[in-house]
């Protein structure tokens, strides 16, 4: 197979339209998610040192 | 003209000061999820698209994606032109807030631009003016926060982030034009024939989008001023010069 892309997909049996539908919105909205719970926890830490600096 | 120190920055702004969100910040947070879940919810259920099919029920995160990084790089553009008329601190972490949320939904619209254009033109890149112009407008504004990083004097940082702010901008105006001044194979803007169940569905996800741009911005907005409060508690405790000065010996004056 000239596109290993191709191959991969076509092994996967990625033909239906909804499986790119469910790929998208898996990707976008999990990293949005994963952003928010990043900055969240992050937040959280630096707050608690300065805290434990008072 | 007043400095970093001269203006106040408060890390606790939109937290109770216990660690936990505050009720505002939790109400965003609430609608946020809302509007994503209505959001995801329209877009399932609207009609598929005549000539794309279901494949088109991308354009529901893509696009939002790509209008919330034009959103947020113009606020980048806007607050960085506040510092340096102003030049207060609250500007410049706006700025770089902005900037680091605009990448990642630039990356975002990326991403599913890709997803959709393998099922609909056969690969996932192509060197089009639209495609490689966004590309260009992560690289800089990937550069932009790079800038912040490498450069440890904060007005230094302000100014120089600021200038590149604004220049940097000019490309989010290339890339949204980039349809019109050259030929692409990406499509140009079709919201004027868009079916309308199909634009309400568009418009859902837009404000989803927006307000999670609102309360992502704001989080890490709030991040870059404790980080920074840290910073300059951790500047307070240590000696300026470090060994190279040594305390001078008074008592063997007073014996002389």
């Amino acid at each position: 197979m000239a596109d290993p892309v191709l191959a991969v997909l076509q092994a996967a049996q990625i033909d239906n339209p909804w499986s790119w539908v469910i790929a998208g919105y898996t990707i976008v909205y999990g990293a949005m998610f994963g952003l928010t719970a990043w900055l969240w926890m992050r937040l959280n830490r630096v707050r608690r040192q300065l805290d434990d600096e008072i | 003209m007043t400095t970093d120190s001269e203006t106040s920055t408060d890390p606790q702004a939109g937290h109770d000061g216990s660690g936990r969100t505050s009720t505002p910040v939790r109400k965003l947070d609430g609608i946020a999820v809302a509007g994503i879940v209505l959001a995801i919810v329209v877009a399932m259920t609207v009609p598929a698209d005549k000539l794309q099919g279901d494949v088109q029920r991308l354009m529901y995160v893509h696009v939002p994606s790509a209008w919330v990084a034009f959103l947020a790089f113009g606020v980048t553009a806007l607050s960085s032109i506040a510092w340096l008329r102003t030049h207060k601190v609250t500007w410049d972490t706006t700025a770089a807030a902005s900037a680091f949320v605009g990448v990642f939904f630039t990356g975002t619209a990326l991403a599913s631009g890709m997803i959709w254009g393998k099922p609909t033109w056969g690969v996932f890149w192509t060197w089009d003016a639209r495609l490689v112009s966004t590309a260009l407008l992560f690289v800089i504004y990937l550069g932009y926060l790079a800038l912040r990083r490498a450069t440890p004097d904060p007005i230094d940082r302000a100014r120089r982030s600021a200038i590149m702010g604004i220049i940097a901008a000019l490309q989010v105006a290339v890339v949204y034009k980039s349809v019109d001044w050259w030929v692409t194979l990406h499509q140009q803007s079709s919201r004027n024939s868009i079916d309308p169940a199909l634009r309400l569905s568009l418009w859902v996800s837009v404000l989803a989008f927006t307000i999670v741009y609102i309360g992502l911005t704001s989080r890490r907005r709030a991040l870059l001023e404790a980080e920074e409060s840290l910073r300059l508690r951790g500047l307070r405790g240590s000696a300026v010069a470090g060994d190279a000065i040594s305390k001078p010996n008074l008592e063997a004056r007073s014996d002389g």
